[in-house]
């Protein structure tokens, strides 16, 4: 048989063939591979009480000898999950085996002196060790070698033996190697820190395969020698992504005055714009990420998305701006278009969900193209677009207008004309009774199924509404209004936590 | 109260001091058991309570001290006892008034009733032990400081000797050596005490208990299920598993010096549960282990009863094949204090233990 591909890893059944074992009877040898991590050499039976798991456990010559003795100390060694007992040659009976093989632990008998063959047992573990620290100072040392986040994952998973490591932000998946994390049975951990008060985490984590032959040990103090070199790639990463962006980060600033015209932009920042490395007669699409994050845009967010980012398009820099993050890429066809937009849905698609992110795109064009015009159409369609969801602003329908709208503005304008109403108790209720009401054209019947209530409660809603001012009755006013619900409607929509107004219909 | 003892009560003495140890030599209680009763067709033997006595009253220990020959090979002429309370009455200048049993179970616990025929003297209802134990010095009036000498006995070939030493365990040396010179057993007469000090330091009611334990397991029309219910009803006692006898090993253990008979271990299968059972085994069932967890150790009583009939099993006629339900019983609660544990955990027969009840109070 032959040893372990992990030097580190000590095994029963290996030593048996070849190692300090190998002299002795196995009794009763268990299914599974029994790991060996220390030996105790037990003088009194409460000794082994007190043994860690993974210990061989010898019954020394001065313990006596007795099959009750061995069938006491199977059952403490079992109760500490210890790798095997080994009992001296004379003392072990057919009723002991049994009980070893009840208890499905390792028995061994030897012939020898039991205190020798834990002192070689013992050589043999502390040499196992020196391979151990070992491999950690040359993991330690490969891993410092790498700058960016990938490769020192890479390099982790390539010193296990390719097991599947992940940097994973929370439940994201920043950067991963290996095999496929779906065969893993268990997954071991290390979190990685952050500088800011944030509730997600960077943590480094391997995902064991279901043959066993990783040491969980071994994995984790790999791991853990892994976690600065994470780190310094993290901001190393960080840096050069933030310094790559800066004519990005620049475009992004200036074009927030220049809306409408590429033109007046040209003529007066042109020849910043043009030193910033903007080749103004090249089409370009943009992409803009929008956070619905009540708690905005930190830096430790800007580094995942960065991270992210990559899997998109590594040679686009993505800077920080005022209202989230913006990216410009070259895009001399059209399809360069749409395949960005069907990465961005593939790759960042669930990242962007559990970061409660938007992504939007502008339109291609093949003529040269107003920059500010693209940023400005890709930050409407982000704003468009739903949580985790990324738009084309080619895309947007005339229902994107009322996204537009200025939510405060029109609330404003609400509690003014429909004062009644706001203060309501049952104002959600009536809202949603009314635009969909306004929505199915004045059918009530079909009004009344998209809410899933009865014609009449509708009925009672919609009466009640009239009650409390709302001009359904005014052709003239009945767009106003149909605007004033809809935005009413979307804007506690985007609240976070906030019962949808079907569920509360469900659970009145 | 005052008892005369009827024939049934002899039968379920025997039977109760048969349960309490399912040791050897069962021959002896019966070839007792019959003695006794032809014996009290002319004549009753008395049992009384240690309070029906005066305080001052001297009273004996009466038991056989073996080493290595059963008692049965060697039957007894019959004066072995009168012998040894006469010299120890004679040692003391003062008259004996009662006997009581050096160990209320196996042979020791019917022979007073013996001696009591054949000495008219009143059978005290106590016992230093409340149970068997190898060595005489393991008893609740060494705990209590009672003096164990002087020790009186006669031999198998009628050679008396008599035996003054303090402390119980010098005693137990001598008295073993004395015992193996005089030719394998001899009857002996110890620990006299007054019957305030007997009634203060030793085990009582151990008598009445071993007629009602042969009252249950005599009765022929109760079920096995039955028996095990009402023992434990009586004695507090929990059957530890049914199990089928696997293995039996002898000598698995060395003997410690001073300790008597050669140790052997039987091994059990529990077929409802899969649970291995071993039983360790030094003249009585000393400890009981289940699945190797240490579930009863002396001073707990270990007892063995057939399955299929609810009678008595003796350790000698285990056979692999046998189903047998293990019983376990509280000994006297002085045992499980620390001097009790001192004197009869199973380190004191040299199995190195501590008894689960001294680390657990």
């Amino acid at each position: 048989m032959a040893r372990s591909k992990n030097e580190s890893q000590l095994y029963v059944d290996s030593l048996l063939a070849h190692g300090s074992l190998s002299g002795t009877t196995p009794l009763y040898l268990t299914g599974a591979r029994a790991l060996i991590e220390s030996v105790v050499l037990v003088s009194q039976l409460e000794d082994i009480q007190r043994v860690r798991p993974n210990t061989v456990v010898v019954l020394s010559a001065e313990m006596g000898a007795g099959g009750w003795l061995a069938s006491a100390a199977l059952r403490h060694a079992w109760e500490r999950r210890a790798s095997a007992v080994i009992v001296a040659g004379s003392t072990y009976a057919s009723g002991v085996v049994v009980l070893a093989e009840r208890l499905d632990i390792t028995l061994l008998a030897t012939h020898g002196d039991p205190a020798g063959l834990a002192l070689a047992l013992s050589a043999e573990i502390g040499a196992a060790l020196s391979v151990v620290d070992a491999k950690l100072a040359r993991v330690a040392q490969a891993v410092a070698k790498e700058t960016s986040v990938g490769e020192v994952v890479k390099t982790v998973s390539r010193e296990l033996d390719g097991i599947g490591i992940s940097l994973e932000y929370g439940d994201i998946v920043v950067a991963s190697a290996g095999t496929s994390q779906r065969t893993a049975v268990d997954v071991i951990s290390v979190e990685v820190g952050t500088a800011s008060s944030s509730s997600f985490n960077f943590a480094l984590m391997a995902h064991m395969p279901s043959s066993g032959r990783s040491n969980p040990l071994m994995v984790r103090s790999i791991l853990e020698v892994a976690v600065p070199a994470v780190k310094a790639a993290l901001l190393f990463e960080d840096l050069v992504s933030a310094d790559r962006a800066v004519p990005t980060a620049a475009f992004g600033f200036l074009a927030q005055d220049f809306v409408a015209s590429g033109a007046e932009l040209l003529e007066t920042q042109g020849r910043l714009l043009a030193e910033l490395g903007w080749r103004l007669d090249e089409p370009y699409v943009a992409v803009f990420f929008s956070s619905r994050r009540a708690e905005g845009c930190g830096p430790e967010l800007t580094a995942v998305l960065r991270l992210l980012w990559r899997k998109v398009a590594v040679r686009s820099p993505l800077a920080e701006v005022q209202d989230g993050w913006l990216a410009i890429v070259p895009a001399g066809r059209l399809e360069v278009g749409d395949q960005l937009e069907n990465r961005i849905e593939v790759r960042l698609g669930a990242a962007l969900f559990a970061l409660n992110l938007t992504a939007g795109l502008s339109r291609w064009r093949e003529e040269p193209t107003s920059l500010p015009l693209i940023v400005h159409e890709a930050r409407l369609a982000a704003a468009a677009a739903s949580p985790g969801k990324v738009l084309g602003f080619a895309r947007l329908g005339v229902s994107a207008a009322a996204t537009f709208v200025d939510a405060k503005a029109i609330a404003l304008v609400a509690e003014l004309t429909l004062p009644r109403l706001m203060a309501c108790d049952e104002r959600d209720v009536i809202i949603a009774a009314v635009a969909a009401f306004l929505d199915h054209h004045g059918s009530v019947s079909l009004a009344a199924k998209s809410l899933n209530v009865h014609r009449n409660t509708l009925q009672a809603r919609l009466h009640r509404a009239r009650e409390l001012g709302v001009p359904l009755d005014m052709p003239s006013e009945l767009l106003s209004v149909h605007l004033i619900l809809n935005v009413l409607r979307r804007s506690w929509q985007d609240l976070p936590g906030s019962q949808s107004l079907l569920e509360k219909e469900e659970s009145m | 109260m005052r008892t005369l003892l009827t024939a049934d009560d002899v039968s379920n003495i025997r039977t109760g001091a048969h349960f309490l140890a399912c040791t050897i030599d069962p021959t002896t209680i019966y070839l007792y058991e019959q003695m006794i009763t032809r014996a009290m067709e002319d004549q009753p033997v008395e049992l009384v309570t240690v309070d029906e006595l005066s305080a001052d009253d001297l009273v004996v220990a009466v038991g056989m001290v073996t080493q290595g020959l059963s008692i049965a090979d060697m039957p007894p002429v019959g004066d072995e006892f009168l012998a040894c309370i006469s010299d120890m009455e004679v040692r003391l200048g003062r008259e004996v008034k009662a006997v009581y049993s050096l160990a209320a179970a196996n042979y020791n616990g019917i022979i007073p009733l013996m001696v009591g025929l054949q000495s008219a003297l009143p059978v005290i209802d106590s016992d230093p032990m409340g149970r068997v134990l190898p060595l005489i010095s393991q008893t609740t009036l060494a705990m209590g400081g009672v003096g164990i000498s002087p020790v009186t006995l006669m031999g198998v070939t009628g050679e008396r000797a008599l035996v003054e030493a303090d402390d119980p365990q010098r005693a137990e040396t001598l008295v073993r050596a004395l015992v193996t010179e005089l030719g394998g057993w001899a009857a002996t007469a110890m620990y006299p005490c007054s019957a305030k000090q007997l009634k203060e330091h030793g085990v009582h009611g151990s008598v009445t208990r071993m007629i009602q334990i042969g009252q249950i397991l005599n009765a022929r029309t109760t079920s096995v299920e039955k028996k095990i219910l009402l023992l434990s009803e009586l004695l507090d006692s929990t059957r530890i598993a049914r199990a089928r006898v696997s293995h039996i090993e002898s000598l698995s253990r060395p003997t410690g010096p001073g300790l008597p008979a050669q140790p052997s271990s039987v091994t059990l299968q529990d077929e409802s549960t899969g649970h291995i059972i071993r039983a360790e085994i030094q003249n009585e069932i000393l400890l009981v282990l289940v699945d190797g967890a240490v579930t009863a150790a002396v001073p707990d009583m270990i007892t063995l009863l057939n399955s299929e009939q609810g009678t008595v099993v003796n350790v000698d006629d285990i056979r692999v094949g046998n189903v047998l339900d293990i019983l376990k019983l509280r000994a006297a609660p002085q045992w499980y204090t620390s001097a009790g544990f001192d004197l009869a955990e199973p380190r004191a027969f040299g199995i190195p233990l501590e008894h689960p009840r001294r680390r657990h109070g």
